[in-house]
């Protein structure tokens, strides 16, 4: 197993205005390999989602020590806050769906789909049919050419593992996609989640609340604890998953 | 920069609250309309006048009243002027007065005989007169004679001299008409070398080019009385006519009316440009405004396609090229709305002041320039919208719903 994420030492501030609550997320290690799957607990507030923003290349550290993505060093272009070259990883090595799905209202599922892969610049052949047999999969395929706004919760999260599953992504970031559903719709979407990143030989990181959820599905978990400072000014998180993974060369 | 791409989804959001897009497209449309309109009467009633004013070679024309001693380098100078469009020596009034018949015909008309050369603006681009053998005669000199082009005519001169009255005959080929509104009263347009071989004959001298005798001592004058002078541009008339009142040499021209429509040209030239001004900013102002507001209400959206990998130029095109296609598509709807309601205005309006032509004229690539000129300053005015996009959080605008 080589590793798809490997982040060491990194430190995330934020709110750090006189007289404000601050807030503070130390990762000292988090190591994700290929073909894992690796569920984030850890109460409300704790940093789950910004722990996943910065896997995402979606939120700044303050510090980083290593940042490998599917084996390539980002650290200077983190540390640089290199936005554009962050879009361009992020779109060839990731796929990430942030609470609400993050689907766009005026594309259709499909185009939503269509759109993934296409910034991915992943080569369009046969992508068409490859989004058909995956919807059909997610069972989501009568609802391809709806707006989002016609969809309900469930089929709402579906359409956005349809459109992670289409980029080819290699490693797989989702936030509470269950949150919202009820148990029966949060099953099929995280078997689809689940089912989606092995059918792609990706890592899987999902932050969620439903421990019982996760571990059902075979997902290792990883708490991020968070406390105040003795000084009361600041919260502070941790996060500590340190695994012998071999990086790709 | 995949342009189509961000086009394409640029054109997507905007058909998606459609509603909000049709109705800032349609105020900017409507605060075009008078502009286009305005643009359209400038050019038509405007630049119409003018033109009318420019074809026309008698408004470019400076007669002289009263007779003057011009001498060659006078002509020269004014042969030099790159204002001049045609200059000519013209003999005393007296001296260009003459008689003319059909060949064989009986009887004669009475003509003036003036002086022409290739370039003649009262030819109408007609064949010069050349030398002694053809001549161009005004409607009227030819009506009287009853002849037209390719005919024969006679040419009758006669001088006094002492108790003698002598007479000769030229005979001429009539290549060239001459319209009435250049010329009403009756004339023959000769050769300089006709007309001034003429004048010395009639006073005395010889005219050896056809043979007429006559005192040779008279041969060395090199003054004329008078000229024939036109300017290149109906603008330059009013400062050449100055420059000669000047030098105290008495000049008629169509100065009123150049003047006047030269200040209607200025003043409805500003006014347009204030009024373009004023829309146009007012418009890319309140649409600057709509793509910034847009913009913070859709993070969202752009933050979705920032997550996908799209890149700061790219995410900040977005909001410039919706603007382009809103202020692209109220000038195209304005510019057709004018041009469909231009027949109107122009029926409305024809004969206004005596105008013949068409008082509004916009033209299908007055309303495409538009167009492409709206567009472009649609997109500068979603520059700061653009900026806006590319400085959004990212992270924030996923989490917000």
């Amino acid at each position: 197993m080589t590793a798809a994420l490997i982040i060491r030492d990194a430190e995330i501030r934020r709110g750090a205005a006189p007289g404000e609550l601050g807030f503070r997320l130390e990762v000292e290690a988090l190591d994700v390999g290929f073909g894992e799957r690796l569920g984030l607990v850890g109460p409300s507030g704790a940093g789950k989602s910004t722990l996943l923003e910065l896997a995402a290349l979606l939120a700044w550290p303050t510090r980083v020590g290593r940042f490998d993505l599917c084996g390539r060093s980002l650290a200077d272009l983190i540390c640089g806050r290199d936005a554009d070259g962050a879009a361009r990883e992020r779109a060839r090595e990731l796929a990430y769906a942030p609470q609400n799905g993050g689907l766009l209202p005026y594309l259709s599922v499909r185009e939503n789909a269509l759109l993934a892969a296409r910034l991915a610049r992943k080569p369009m052949d046969g992508v068409g049919p490859r989004v058909e047999t995956l919807a059909a999969r997610l069972g989501i395929a009568a609802l391809l050419d709806k707006r989002p706004n016609r969809l309900s919760g469930g089929e709402r999260q579906r359409a956005a593992v349809l459109r992670m599953a289409v980029a080819e992504a290699r490693l797989f970031l989702a936030d509470e996609p269950t949150a919202s559903l009820d148990r029966a719709n949060g099953e099929t979407v995280m078997a689809a989640l689940v089912d989606a990143a092995e059918g792609a030989g990706a890592a899987l990181v999902c932050v969620s609340h439903d421990r019982g959820l996760l571990e059902r599905f075979g997902f290792e978990l990883a708490e991020v604890t968070a406390e105040l400072d003795a000084a009361g000014t600041e919260r502070r998180a941790r996060l500590v998953r340190r695994r012998e993974v071999a990086s790709c060369a | 920069m995949r342009l189509s791409l961000i086009a394409r989804l640029a054109w997507r959001d905007l058909t998606h609250s459609w509603g909000a897009s049709l109705c800032l497209a349609l105020a900017a449309a409507v605060a075009l309309v008078p502009v286009l309109l305005l643009f359209g009467l400038n050019y038509g009633f405007v630049s119409g006048l003018i033109e009318d004013l420019r074809r026309d070679p008698l408004t470019r024309e400076l007669r002289p009243v009263g007779q003057y001693a011009l001498d060659a380098d006078w002509f020269a100078a004014r042969r030099d002027d790159p204002r001049v469009d045609f200059v000519l020596p013209r003999t005393r009034y007296l001296a260009s007065s003459a008689e003319m018949r059909a060949a064989g015909a009986p009887g004669l008309t009475d003509v003036e005989l003036i002086p022409s050369a290739p370039g003649d603006p009262l030819l109408g681009g007609g064949a010069a007169p050349d030398g002694a053998a053809t001549v161009a005669l005004t409607l009227r000199a030819a009506q009287a004679a009853k002849v037209a082009v390719g005919d024969a005519v006679e040419l009758v001169v006669v001088r006094r001299v002492g108790e003698r009255r002598e007479r000769e005959t030229l005979r001429l080929t009539v290549t060239g008409l001459i319209e009435s509104s250049a010329y009403p009263r009756a004339a023959v347009f000769a050769s300089s070398l006709l007309v001034d071989e003429v004048e010395r004959w009639r006073e005395g001298g010889e005219a050896p080019t056809f043979g007429w005798a006559g005192d040779p001592d008279r041969a060395g004058r090199r003054t004329w009385a008078s000229f024939r002078l036109y300017a290149r541009d109906v603008r330059d008339v009013p400062a050449m006519r100055a420059e000669l009142l000047a030098r105290n040499m008495d000049v008629r021209t169509e100065a009123e009316a150049i003047s006047r429509a030269l200040a209607i040209e200025r003043g409805l030239g500003a006014v347009f440009l204030a009024i373009l001004a004023l829309a146009s900013g007012g418009v890319l102002l309140t649409l600057g405004f709509q793509l910034a507001a847009a913009t913070a209400e859709k993070r969202g959206d752009l933050a979705i396609l920032r997550m996908l990998g799209l890149e700061s130029l790219e995410l900040g095109a977005i909001p410039m090229v919706q603007g382009g296609m809103i202020a692209g598509s109220a000038a195209a709807a304005a510019g057709l709305a004018v041009l469909a309601a231009q027949p109107l205005v122009n029926l409305r309006l024809a004969g206004l002041g005596g105008f013949d032509g068409p008082m509004s004229r916009l033209e299908p690539w007055h309303a495409l320039a538009a167009t492409l000129a709206m567009a472009a300053a649609g997109a500068a005015a979603g520059v700061a919208a653009g900026r806006q996009a590319i400085r959004a959080e990212t992270s924030e605008g996923l989490r917000h719903d």
